[in-house]
């Protein structure tokens, strides 16, 4: 026993090196798993509040261009208020019976800032300034102005961490809006300006600069959302299907407001499938 | 004393924030290659005559503030304790002729600028290697990671190079740097 203690003490060095190694290795395997919620992550008080003082102290240098985007996302959206629509159909009393209420919504959107993130890493990361107390919860969807952006991964009270499309294990299913097929967008890990289009079968007739959307099939996303443009295919010989590259629609680098999506029928449909599985 | 733990604490605080607000900043990034890391130079400064023991567990703080901030659980900690680890033999490699002096310190100040980027190039490659190949973790890409690896390691090394030299200039001696 004594010459253990006295063996330990000699290379005490060498064994805290190794127990430390040890817990990183642990930290790293626990939190790779893309599902998985690190407990050493950037929504923690300290970091958060670190990069939200540091934010707002730095925010007006893209005032300018934040402005110019919040104006033409506006005018966008005026163009849907019922005051600049003309009410073309005629109101027919079966149509009325049939649906009082022919709408209903579907997904909500909450305005949150980004306050720190990464683009130049094999797997990427958000940090945005909103959290549980907001209503928002993991594996919501989070979409920009100009493209999908990611989802979130991890929430504390007021602050939420985001897998972006830069992250290799983060998928989107997706369709090819002029042909209407599905696929799904991955992103490789080398450009962070664009990802891959993969299951699209040679069949399709596909040209350059064809847009890519969400697909809305899994309700988590709303259909039509842009994710970018073909900027490039290739069929390998013997290959049935496409190697389709996708200029992102987002642009990781500028981006500072995001909207995290509520869908409000996903658990409806979630429910619905458990019972098709269930036997 | 006193003064060499506090001029540290300064220290770790400045470079983190420094890595993680400016360096690392998302905002700032012009490439997807160049990905530079210069909080080790606070790995590399700490004093010479610190137990083994403590300079581990210093790395290991080091590395486990830094995964906080950039959402990197594990991986600048584990590539820390293994600098960290690595230092004593490293210094060993590098002793000048005439050994250390008593009162020398890992600084260009003490050992000059050849020694300093030595040991600053064989640290950081070391963390840059284990770093970078933790965050691909795969063995796939072996040529583009190494090109990334050599791309970050040589604006790293030119940036704390830079530091090093606004922040402690060599020839005014009455700027005691610990």
């Amino acid at each position: 026993m004594r010459n253990l203690l006295q063996f330990i003490y000699r290379y005490h060095a060498f064994f805290l090196f190794l127990l430390l190694e040890i817990f990183s290795i642990v930290l790293i395997y626990r939190n790779n798993h893309y599902q998985q919620t690190g407990f050493i992550n950037s929504t923690n008080t300290i970091s958060s509040g670190i990069y939200n003082r540091y934010n707002a102290f730095i925010s007006y240098l893209h005032l300018r261009s934040d402005n110019d985007s919040l104006l033409r996302e506006n005018a966008y959206l005026m163009q849907f208020l019922p005051n600049s629509v003309y009410q073309n159909y005629v109101i027919i009393d079966t149509v009325e019976k049939i649906s009082p209420d022919s709408s209903k919504q579907m997904f909500l959107y909450i305005a949150a800032d980004v306050i720190t993130g990464s683009v130049n890493r094999a797997n990427n990361f958000i940090t945005i300034n909103r959290g549980k107390n907001h209503g928002i919860k993991k594996d919501m969807a989070v979409i920009s102005e100009s493209g999908v952006v990611g989802m979130v991964k991890a929430v504390s009270d007021d602050f939420a961490a985001v897998v972006t499309l830069l992250h290799q294990d983060f998928q989107i299913s997706a369709k090819l809006k002029k042909q209407g097929n599905w696929g799904y967008v991955m992103w490789n890990g080398t450009d962070p300006s664009s990802a891959q289009l993969l299951n699209i079968p040679n069949s399709v007739n596909i040209e350059k600069g064809d847009e890519v959307i969400t697909s809305g099939i899994s309700l988590v996303f709303p259909e039509d959302v842009a994710i970018g443009k073909v900027s490039d295919y290739k069929l390998k010989p013997g290959s049935t299907f496409f190697e389709i590259d996708v200029d992102l629609a987002t642009d990781f680098r500028k981006l500072n407001h995001v909207y995290v999506v509520q869908s409000l029928m996903k658990a409806e449909i979630d429910s619905l499938e458990n019972i098709m599985i269930e036997p | 004393m006193t003064g060499i733990i506090f001029n540290n604490i300064i220290r770790f605080i400045a470079l983190i924030l420094f890595q993680v607000l400016i360096i690392s900043n998302v905002h700032l990034q012009i490439s997807f290659y160049i990905n530079p890391y210069i909080y080790p130079l606070f790995i590399l400064l700490l004093p010479m005559q610190l137990p083994k023991w403590a300079v581990i567990l210093a790395s290991f703080f080091t590395g486990i503030a830094i995964d906080t901030f950039l959402n990197t659980a594990g991986f600048h900690a584990a590539s820390c304790v293994l600098i960290g680890y690595l230092r004593p033999y490293i210094l060993q490699l590098l002793t000048p002729r005439n050994g250390y002096e008593a009162d020398d310190q890992p600084t260009i100040k003490y050992l000059g600028f050849t020694w300093f980027i030595t040991y600053a190039t064989l640290i950081l490659l070391i963390h840059h290697l284990i770093y970078f190949f933790i965050e691909v973790h795969a063995f796939n890409e072996i040529g583009r990671t190494f090109f990334k690896i050599l791309i970050s390691l040589f604006f790293s090394l030119s940036l704390i190079l830079l530091i090093e030299i606004i922040v402690s200039p060599v020839s005014k001696k009455r700027f005691e740097y610990n």
